[in-house]
């Protein structure tokens, strides 16, 4: 086992070709920081290898797809890897799906420091200190499958640390049974960690999340052995633009009349919580029958637009995507039993309900009202069972409000993209 | 529901107003401009529906005080109630405090309100019950096709909304987000965009494309500087190399000639120095080796004639495996010798209890000594176990049948015993009641019963009768006594006799005679009718009176009649019952219980005598048991005596005899079978011994027979000196042999062992001499090997070293001294040219260059390197500043972020465009619910409410427009005019759209309310733009219609349309001045008065209008107005009806006192 003490940095799913998705519209102010984002977090891995003067850094896969990453996206990879080079930090590179060998052009040769682990079979590398050897790393790029298979990475057991670094979805079980110190993995977007007394393995998921999907802090981890080879692992927050999810349930909102003092409360704690850093929060409102005219109006797009004159600029802004209604599970009885144009609706909507609107055909619909595209009548016909539940949710709920002779703005959620004006997005 | 009575407290300009008594049907309140009929309609919708915040903001507070509020009192199901709703300032709730008084005092909550107005809420009372002047306007400000479409809208769903509003708005909005050819919508847009980045993301990644060659472009120019540094380098060590090739060339020409020298020498550097002294030493050693070899052959010899001399005999030492195994099977022997012994003495031993057996049997000596032979004997009978077996069977079945015949006997005694006593018993009983048959005096009692019982009946019948008979004649009494006419009765029958008689002859006195009164016709005719009235009701109530008691009497006289025909009916029964019975003394009713004292004596011994049934019958059993265990035991016992005759046995043998002598035999059976055991094991045992002992035998023969054959060895005088002991040692055998057939096995064997013994003894010898000579044979045979080898050798080295003698050789190792001398000179050369290379150029590219052959090249050489120098570094510079070109052209590109910007964009986009589909398919799915919803709107409730409205317009145009209708798929109205013709709604006029808004909200209400939504129709003065004609029709429309079960109460201030309901018997209310508490009171118009109407007229005034209206058209899809049934009521079966449907507690007053009330004082002005 090694005598000395060393760190290593390990990150991954850097994914610069990717830009933030789920985001609704691009106001100017924040339109620069968005896109940077993803960029700026990748540096900041390289900047933190410079500032922990770590002994090498890991790369686990995903870096970047140079097909669809411009120049600028291996430009950028090369400058870092030469900053790393004049700090004479080594870089081991295991490939992903997304960065794998054959995407990478011919003609640019990486730097001697960094060295890529071949996607055919396992390499061993030596890591030495001053010609003393400290770390065994066995590395495998991914060949497209998409699961890690631990065989792969057997080491025979000998004084150094052994490190496997590898792309791609894990089975613990299969970890467990190879005589590996420590796991850094990748193939995955949010970072995660499995320590106990048979395995020792880090996800260190990408330094920028990219969409709601991805929500929370993202990094990469700073790894360090003690000189008895003991490992201590510390996630560094790298990501500049972070998406969060707020919701508010029935219950909570059983308590409360009015919406705003909530919501702002609710704003002034997530930027508390996530000091320092752009968040992007999408809310979820559950609706019950006593809080319908919430949705009533204009009320919906007005709430927005004062969440995002509160909250959405300054240095480090919070920027509401979009605030997406949960229409009620059930709306009060009397209303379906009533013997009006209400009643007969909703009865009408709970039978297409039940059957989650599978009966319900709007291809008529589509070939009437659709100009001659094929390729919309292909989105607008496209049926997912998740997009009919909650086509017929909300459908429920308009009609509901229409009937009720509630004012209802039916292209919600649409106008502030420009719909009726001539604004270029 | 229906509104009786509204009472103000405080709303708006109203303080303190109330309105008492409104009518169930229809109430006009007629008030100028600014009277409050707006402010008293908004009381009623907040008495309904409570105070939003514009209602409140303004009516409230009061502008002349009073608590803001009021109540009403209305009617609806399950009777009557008080609705009272209170606002308080500082509590800005829409409900109120509102309390629902019902009518048994107890109060409940606004719920109750709720289910009066049928659960509809204010928009639904609004757009339905609520018909305004403003509407009318709206729908006159509309052009044709809107309004057209407004009056569509009325009968395709409407309640809260507009149906077919809410289709047309999801509609456009959908169409807002797909858009349409000409007119693209968001999506459209969003595609456009989505294509202009797509093209945008295309050129960048081009870019990135573009990158990627300038980067192989330098990398291929680094490659090419690189290698073009590498040859330069080359080229400097190879002009450098050659430089020193040039200097070096005279010492390289002098070391080649001193290799000639050598070359041409060719001495054997390779001889050793002591070469010849080698070969000398080597000869010596091959001599003394060749004396040896002839030594040990001369041993060798001498041991081989010793062991030819031996005396072996193969043919003994062949039978050793024989020996040796008859040796191990000794103890087996002697084991076999004691088997037999012992078997002899078993066989005697069971010879022994044979025969004592057989003469315990009583068997004859004969018989003994068969039995000894093991032979069977003639006269012995079997009693093997088969036979014993067989005989089993019988003799248990005679076993079985003797228990049963027994057991059967018993029982029956038994039995007869118990039915004996048994019968005893019941003939005592029979015999102190002189009955001979139990059940048949039982049934005598019960009949005796019986006819007792019926004879108490009719005695109790009779007293009734007569009972009954004696008020019956007192009733007639009394009838006869009331048929006379008493003496006030009269006096009060003569008093109307008396005032009519003289009023009519006043009257005609005033009428005709002017006999005592002046002529008067008026008075005449009015006192003649009233005097004739008066006799006339005395006629009538006289008749009715006397009428009522001679029916009376009559009556009481047919009942008396057939009560005594009934008396007599049931003394007859009585006497022809007591014939039947004997004669007893004392009542019927102790006669009855006697009866049934014996009657429950008799039934104690019904069980003693089911007992003896029941003991009979199991006597009957047993005698029958007996009988068969009889006859089956005799068939046992003949089977039994068969079985033995079968077996040879004696018939009158016993089982128990039989057992005895089957249990000797047994014994002499195992006897005879132990003995044979014994005796066939003891001829087993023989024939083993004599087996063995002839093989050994044989063995011994046959080796005394080898044994005496001469030694093959023997021949030579040695061997036969050997062979001596050998022979005495088989004499013994032989003598022994001779005798072989009496000596035991044990010592044939001891005598072969010891022959074997000693063969192998001299066998060992022998063995041991011949590997004494192998040794000596195989040291003979290295010493040879070691001599030849040496001689090899020496020719070996003479080869190698290319002589064939010794002499040779010594001359060889003169040259190779002058060799020795000459390569000394050469290595002093080879260090010279090394010194001067130095590692500079390598040995063999020297050699290369200074080969005879190229040593004349080397200055040309030189030359040539220093040009492609020159053109080298030209070249480098040239690639060195184009690669400067190229990293710029990268980095410039690379600095370029727009890539990511398009990227972030699209994605954007992207999501837009999934939120507009996502849009577009919510407001789809709410389009075709809300179409379902509609098609079956339109096709079950449109026809109904447009049929319905098709009444009201023909009423309401007096017969012009006959049918409102739609085309099926089209969305618009279309109306019939009286000669058939399809009119669109554009056409008409604005009075006759008009007439077609009020037809359809009067079939909406009415649709409603046949749903059970039976609320106020109020109407505010939706009759101002109609002609008079019109107007007056349309007043009739609504007062039928509020006939026809629906409250209407309209609000008008013009004083023609007040008038002109008030003439047609509509309750009209004037509203009083505001600001102090006052009443609506009915309006009385100052006119001269009328004489008053008859009595049945005020009483029914609506059953005597006449049908006004013609008939519809004969179509069945109509609605035939005219024809309902239900249309002209009388006012007192609605009243029932009401009362009794609708549950009306007695203090409650549903009649319609008010509009009698008013007929009455209209009459009363009149």
């Amino acid at each position: 086992m090694a005598k000395e003490s060393f760190r290593y940095l390990h990150a991954g799913e850097f994914h610069l070709e990717r830009p933030l998705q789920d985001l609704i519209d691009l106001p100017d102010h924040l339109r620069a920081s968005w896109c940077e984002a993803p960029w700026k977090a990748a540096e900041l891995v390289f900047d933190t290898a410079l500032l922990e003067q770590v002994d090498f850094l890991l790369l686990t896969g995903d870096l970047l797809q140079p097909a669809h990453g411009g120049p600028a996206g291996i430009a950028f990879l090369l400058e870092q890897f030469d900053r790393l080079a004049e700090a004479k930090i080594p870089i081991y590179w295991a490939t992903g799906s997304t960065d794998h060998i054959d995407h990478w052009p011919e003609a640019i040769r990486l730097p001697d420091h960094v060295t890529r682990f071949s996607s055919d079979r396992s390499e061993i590398v030596l890591f030495k200190r001053a010609g003393h050897p400290l770390a065994s790393l066995i590395g495998r790029s991914s060949d497209g499958r998409q699961t890690l298979r631990g065989g792969d990475f057997d080491l025979e057991p000998g004084s150094t640390f052994s490190i496997a670094v590898g792309h791609g979805e894990v089975e613990l079980e299969a970890l467990q049974q190879a005589r590996i110190h420590h796991w850094a993995l990748g193939g995955q977007h949010q970072s995660q960690r499995w320590t106990d007394a048979s395995l020792i393995a880090h996800q260190c998921g990408s330094p920028q999340g990219r969409s709601f999907d991805e929500p929370g802090s993202h990094g990469c981890y700073l790894h360090e052995v003690d000189s008895h080879g003991k490992l201590q692992s510390q996630f560094v927050e790298l990501d500049t633009v972070r998406y969060l999810q707020a919701k508010l349930t029935i219950d909570e909102l059983s308590a409360i009349h009015d919406l705003r003092p909530e919501i702002a409360r609710r704003m002034q704690r997530m930027i508390a919580d996530h000091a320092g850093k752009m968040l992007l929060v999408r809310w979820e409102i559950e609706l019950d029958a006593s809080h319908l005219d919430w949705t009533t109006g204009n009320s919906m797009d007005e709430l927005l637009q004062w969440l995002r004159a509160e909250y959405g600029h300054g240095r480090h802004p919070a920027w509401t995507v979009d605030i997406h209604w949960i229409p009620p599970q059930s709306l009060p009885a009397k209303w379906s039993q009533e013997d009006t144009i209400l009643g007969d609706f909703l009865r009408v909507a709970d039978a297409h309900r039940k059957e989650n609107l599978k009966h319900l055909r709007w291809s008529a619909t589509i070939d009437a009202e659709t100009p001659a595209s094929a390729l919309w009548k292909e989105w607008l016909s496209d049926e997912r069972p998740d997009d009919r539940s909650e086509a017929i949710g909300h459908a429920q709920l308009i009609g509901c409000e229409l009937l009720r002779g509630q004012s209802v703005d039916l292209l919600a959620g649409l106008r502030k993209l420009g719909l009726g004006t001539s604004k270029n997005l | 529901m229906k509104i009786r009575d509204i009472q103000i407290d405080g709303f708006g300009v109203w303080t303190g107003l109330t309105v008492d008594s409104l009518p169930e049907s229809m109430a006009v309140f007629y008030g100028p401009n600014e009277a409050g009929k707006t402010t008293l309609m908004q009381f009623l919708r907040a008495m309904f529906y409570g105070f939003p915040p514009e209602r409140r903001q303004r009516y409230l507070p009061p502008v002349h005080g009073g608590r803001p509020g009021g109540a009403l009192r209305i009617t609806g199901p399950g009777g009557g109630y008080e609705v009272s709703r209170r606002a308080t300032l500082d509590d800005q709730s829409v409900q109120g405090q509102v309390t629902v008084s019902g009518s048994d005092g107890v109060t409940q909550g606004a719920h109750r309100l709720g289910a009066l107005l049928g659960q509809i809420d204010e928009s639904i009372f609004s757009n339905v019950f609520a018909i305004g002047i403003r509407e009318l306007q709206e729908l006159s400000s509309l052009d044709d096709t809107a309004a057209a479409d407004e009056l569509y809208k009325l009968s395709s769903g409407m309640d809260r909304v507009s149906l077919v509003d809410i289709i047309r708005q999801l509609k456009q909005a959908r169409h807002q987000i797909v858009g349409s050819a000409e007119e693209p919508g968001f999506l459209a847009h969003a595609l456009q965009r989505r294509e202009k980045l797509r093209h945008e993301q295309e050129v960048l990644l081009a870019k990135g494309k573009r990158w990627t060659e300038l980067a192989a472009t330098r990398q291929n120019q680094q490659e090419e500087i690189d290698s073009l540094y590498e040859r330069l380098g080359q080229w400097e060590v190879e002009l450098k190399g050659v430089d020193l090739a040039i200097s070096m060339k005279e010492p390289w020409i002098e070391r080649d000639r001193i290799r000639e020298q050598i070359a041409q020498l060719k001495a054997r550097i390779d001889l050793p120095d002591d070469a010849v002294t080698k070969v000398k030493q080597l000869i010596t050693n091959q001599q003394d080796r060749q004396t040896s070899i002839d030594q040990i052959k001369q041993q060798r010899k001498q041991l081989r004639a010793r062991a030819a001399s031996l005396p072996i005999r193969r043919p003994v030492l062949e039978h050793a495996a024989k020996i040796e195994a008859a040796a191990e099977q000794s103890p087996w022997i002697a084991s076999l010798q004691k088997q037999i012994q012992r078997l002899q003495a078993d066989v005697q031993q069971a010879r022994d209890h044979l025969l004592e057996d057989a003469r315990r049997l009583g068997l004859s000596e004969e018989d003994q000594q068969q039995l000894l032979r093991d032979q069977r004997l003639a006269n012995l009978p079997d009693l093997s176990r088969q036979a014993i077996a067989d005989l089993a069977v019988p003799a248990r079945e005679v076993r079985i049948q003797s228990a049963r015949l027994a057991k059967a006997k018993a029982q029956t005694v038994d039995d007869r015993t118990e039915a004996e006593k048994l019968k005893r018993r019941i003939d005592d009983f029979l015999a102190v009641r002189e009955q001979t048959d139990l059940t048949a005096g039982m049934h005598q009692l019960q009949e005796l019963i019986q006819k007792l019982r019926s004879r108490q009946e009719i005695d109790e019948r009779i007293e009734k009768l007569q009972k009954h008979r004696r008020e019956l004649q007192e009733e007639v009494v009394d009838l006869e006594a009331e048929d006379a006419l008493p003496l006030e009765r009269f006096f009060v029958l003569m008093i109307p006799y008396a005032i009519g008689a003289v009023m009519l002859l006043i009257g005609l006195d005033k009428l005709l005679t002017n006999f005592f009164f002046d002529h008067d016709v008026g008075n005449g005719s009015l006192l003649s009718l009233v005097g004739m009235v008066t006799l006339f009701f005395w006629w009538t109530w006289k008749s009715f009176t006397e009428r009522g008691t001679d029916g009376s009497l009559d009556d009481c006289e047919s009942q008396l009649d057939a009560v005594i025909r009934q008396l007599k009916k049931s003394e007859v029964d009585r006497e022809e019952l007591d014939r039947s019975i004997p004669s007893f003394t004392g009542n019927a009713q102790q006669r009855i219980k006697e009866c049934e004292h014996d009657l429950s004596l008799f039934e104690t011994l019904l069980p003693v005598q089911q007992n003896l049934e029941a003991a009979l019958q199991r006597l009957s059993s047993a005698e029958q048991t007996a009988h068969s265990a009889g006859v089956s035991l005799h068939q046992a016992k003949t089977q039994w005596r068969k079985t033995l005759h079968h077996l040879g046995l004696s018939e009158s043998l016993s089982p128990k005899s039989l057992r005895l002598m089957a249990d000797g035999y047994e014994s002499l059976v195992t006897s005879r079978r132990r003995l044979k055991t014994h005796e066939d094991e003891l001829a087993q045992r023989s024939i083993e011994w004599d087996a063995f002992c002839q093989r050994i035998d044989s063995l011994h023969r046959s080796m005394r027979a080898d044994a005496s054959a001469p030694s093959a060895n023997a021949t030579s005088p040695s061997a036969a000196r050997d062979a001596k002991p050998t022979s005495a040692a088989v004499a013994p055998n032989q003598t022994a042999g001779s005798s072989g057939s009496t000596a035991s096995p044990n010592a044939n064997i001891d005598a072969m062992v010891a022959m074997l013994a000693e063969q192998r003894s001299l066998l060992q010898s022998r063995r041991q001499w011949k590997e004494e000579d192998q040794t000596l044979a195989k040291q003979q045979r290295a010493i040879q090997t070691s001599t030849d080898k040496l001689e090899r050798s020496i020719h070996a080295m003479l080869a190698d070293w290319g002589v064939e003698s010794v002499e040779q050789l010594e001359e060889q190792q003169k040259s190779k001294q002058e060799h020795l001398k000459l390569t000394g000179q050469l290595q002093t050369a080879e260090q010279r040219i090394r010194t001067m290379l130095a590692g500079h150029v390598p040995y063999d590219t020297m050699a290369q260059w200074l080969s005879p052959e190229h040593r004349h090249e080397l200055e040309k050489r030189w030359e040539s390197l220093t040009h492609r120098m020159q053109q080298a570094r030209s070249r480098v510079d040239q690639l060195l500043q184009r690669q400067g070109e190229v990293s710029q052209e990268m980095k410039t590109l690379a600095s370029d972020r727009r890539l990511a910007e398009v990227q972030l964009e699209m994605a954007t986009l992207e999501k837009q465009i999934q939120v507009g589909r996502s849009r577009w398919k919510t407001l789809a799915a709410t389009h075709r619910m809300l179409e379902q919803v509609c098609e079956v709107y339109e096709t079950q409730r449109q026809p109904e409410t447009l049929r319905e409205a098709s009444g009201f317009l023909k009423q309401l145009t007096g017969g012009k427009y006959t049918r409102i209708w739609t085309q099926l798929g089209k969305n618009q109205l279309r109306i019939d005019n009286q000669t058939g013709q399809a009119l669109p709604l554009e056409v008409l006029s604005r009075g006759t759209r008009e007439a077609v808004f009020i037809a359809l909200r009067l079939a909406l209400a009415s649709a409603f309310a046949r749903r059970g939504v039976a609320v106020p129709l109020v109407l505010d003065d939706v009759l101002v733009n109609f002609d008079s004609h019109r107007a007056q029709l349309a007043a009739q429309v609504l007062k039928d219609f509020a006939a026809m079960g629906h409250q209407v109460i309209m609000f008008t201030c013009h004083e023609h349309i007040m008038r002109m309901f008030h003439k047609i018997d509509v309750q009209v209310r004037v509203l009083p001045i505001q600001g102090e508490p006052g009443e609506a009171k009915i309006y009385q118009p100052h006119q001269p008065a009328q004489k008053a109407l008859p009595e049945a007229e005020i009483l029914e005034p609506i059953a005597e209008r006449p049908p006004e209206e013609p008939a519809f058209e004969d179509d069945s899809l109509w609605f035939d107005f005219e024809n309902r049934e239900d249309r002209w009521i009388p006012i007192e079966v609605l009243e029932e009806d009401i009362r009794h449907s609708r549950k009306v507690p007695a203090g409650w007053h549903v009649d319609n006192s008010t509009d009698a009330g008013h007929n009455e004082e209209a009459g009363t002005r009149g």
